[in-house]
């Protein structure tokens, strides 16, 4: 296993995507926080470290969809390029190579968070003014953090069960679209129109509990479901996938 | 300790209503280059798939190096495997896909890569990635990875499909001398039947997914050695006919009064004119011998390509 990951790691660390990737990201990140510093600089003096800081609660959706990016990063494509023949073929273990790309799309992800999570915080940090709310700031990015990984997680693990399942990467990606965001709102409709236990299966999904975690500040049982929620889904996953692609046809 | 490195007993693959292999028995012994031959849509690289793990079989087994089921795993470690055509990451370099594996694999000796490189006749590539090479480099590099971990069996399917006559030759040498010096076991698909017969120790035949035989070298060239053939009344009096007018024990006498005459090739007149002042009724003579592809033609039932 350790071989299998470290030549995962080799792949995505040897391609431009992920540098490409996370230079978009960080570009987009030093644009807010130079917006802010602006708005700084020009007089507002509402502006400071912790109204910029926060602005990342809000943002931590993102992290969901950036899975999609993420598991492509680790998966590449292989049944574009018919190379997973070359693994099978040599007597690699099919689990394996499911679990050795899920921890890879993980690590990767979890670099990518941690990069531009110090990039932003420490971006408005050198160049916003501080406050005695400073504190308070990072309590509320820990606490939505605490949160959103399991829910990150358990999205890695669907997303990854689609590129493992479905053999179109662009269709796999739009099936792991469909199923983090199109459905709650489906589920929504569902809710209002035939039964509420739709609506109750709703505050249930990743993309609703992100949304929610801010209404629910610093209630750690909150936390503790987004945990049992993320962990379910990565589980169940990486489950079903493992067992449909323990019999799928490599080419 | 078994000499027979792939053992297949009665191999099945089924998609839908469609029999892609029925039942397929081959044996591939220790040190054998073994020509798989079938036209298109035969089942050969579906054989290949269901030995290399790339599909399951419906039916059947399959025993590598001895081992069978689960076990099947690891000792694919040891093969070598060419399917189709060479598949690699196509933003990467020779080098990089080929580095890429060998962390995979655990193969110990950054050298591996550079070695096999140079065996294949890529080591000067730089930084051109895969997506960039000719379909010949592409086969190279594919072969190139199934040289890297040093197998004792490898798996070859259509592998000279766009290598230039140089690169086919080339190629040739390399699959001779791997079998010679490192007494790999090979087993090679292929369309050019030519090529496979400069190659090959073993045949397998295959059609419409159900094996039709399995020959070495020696007995194939056995049965299309050149001979004259005649049919006869009476084979017995014919043969008596051409020991004394001809002085010539060289023939063979077969079933329904057939007999086949290994010399006088160039004289079939004087056969036929021998026999028939010696009274043996003539009903048929003809000039017969074949190479690998007449023989699979005629085994097959017809000119097909194949």
């Amino acid at each position: 296993m350790r071989n299998y990951l470290a030549a995962e790691c080799y792949k995505v660390f040897h391609r431009k995507y992920f540098y490409l990737a996370m230079l978009v990201v960080l570009a987009l990140e030093g644009l807010i926080v130079w917006g802010c510093w602006f708005t700084w600089s020009n007089g507002n003096t509402t502006m400071d470290f912790y109204s910029a800081a926060v602005t990342m609660v809000m943002l931590m959706s993102i992290g969901l969809y950036a899975t999609i990016i993420t598991g492509d990063m680790v998966f590449s494509e292989q049944y574009k390029y018919n190379t997973m023949k070359n693994e099978v073929a040599y007597g690699v273990p099919r689990w394996r190579i499911y679990l050795g790309k899920l921890a890879v799309a993980t690590l990767v992800a979890l670099v990518a968070a941690v990069v531009m999570a110090v990039f932003y915080i420490g971006g408005c940090w050198l160049l916003l003014p501080h406050s005695e709310s400073d504190g308070e700031a990072l309590n509320a990015i820990g606490y939505t953090l605490a949160g959103s990984l399991p829910l990150w997680l358990g999205a890695q693990g669907l997303v990854l069960a689609c590129y493992f399942l479905v053999r179109n990467t662009t269709l796999a990606a739009f099936v792991a679209v469909a199923l983090l965001g199109v459905l709650p709102p489906v589920l929504q409709l569902c809710g209002l129109l035939i039964n509420p236990v739709f609506e109750t299966i709703r505050q249930f999904m990743p993309a609703v509990m992100l949304e929610s975690l801010r209404n629910y500040a610093f209630q750690w049982d909150y936390v503790g479901q987004c945990w049992i929620v993320g962990l379910v889904l990565l589980v169940g996953s990486t489950a079903v996938g493992m067992i449909v692609f323990q019999k799928k046809e490599i080419r | 300790m078994t000499d027979t490195v792939l053992a297949t007993k009665g191999l099945t693959k089924r998609y839908g209503s469609h029999l892609a292999v029925d039942r397929a028995e081959l044996q591939v012994e220790k040190g054998q280059i073994y020509g798989l031959v079938g036209r298109n849509g035969a089942g050969k690289t579906t054989i290949i798939r269901m030995i290399t793990g790339q599909t399951t079989p419906t039916a059947g087994e399959i025993s590598l190096f001895g081992a069978t089921g689960k076990d099947l795993l690891k000792l694919r470690a040891r093969t070598g495997v060419m399917v189709e055509t060479p598949s690699f990451y196509p933003y990467l370099t020779a080098r990089q896909n080929l580095e890429y594996y060998r962390i995979q694999r655990g193969i110990p000796g950054k050298g591996t890569v550079d070695q096999v490189l140079e065996e294949t006749d890529l080591a000067d590539t730089g930084k051109k990635v895969f997506k960039n090479f000719s379909l010949g480099m592409k086969q190279r590099l594919g072969l190139a990875l199934a040289l890297m971990n040093r197998p004792d069996f490898l798996l070859l399917d259509e592998p000279i499909n766009g290598l230039d006559p140089e690169g086919i030759v080339e190629f040739r040498n390399l699959l001779l001398k791997l079998n010679q010096e490192r007494q790999t076991t090979i087993l090679i698909s292929s369309h050019i039947l030519p090529e496979l017969a400069n190659l090959a120790t073993c045949y397998g035949f295959i059609d419409k997914g159900v094996m039709l035989e399995q020959i070495s070298a020696r007995d194939l060239q056995e049965k299309c050695r050149a001979c004259i053939e005649v049919q006869v009344e009476d084979a017995a009096s014919a043969a008596l006919v051409l020991e004394q007018k001809l002085g010539t024990r060289d023939y063979e006498v077969l079933p329904g009064n057939i007999l086949r005459l290994y010399s006088f090739l160039d004289q079939p007149q004087t056969v036929s004119r021998v026999l028939v002042e010696g009274g043996a009724a003539l009903l048929s003579i003809e000039s017969r011998g074949a190479n690998l592809e007449d023989y699979f033609l005629s085994m097959i039932g017809g000119v097909r390509h194949a």
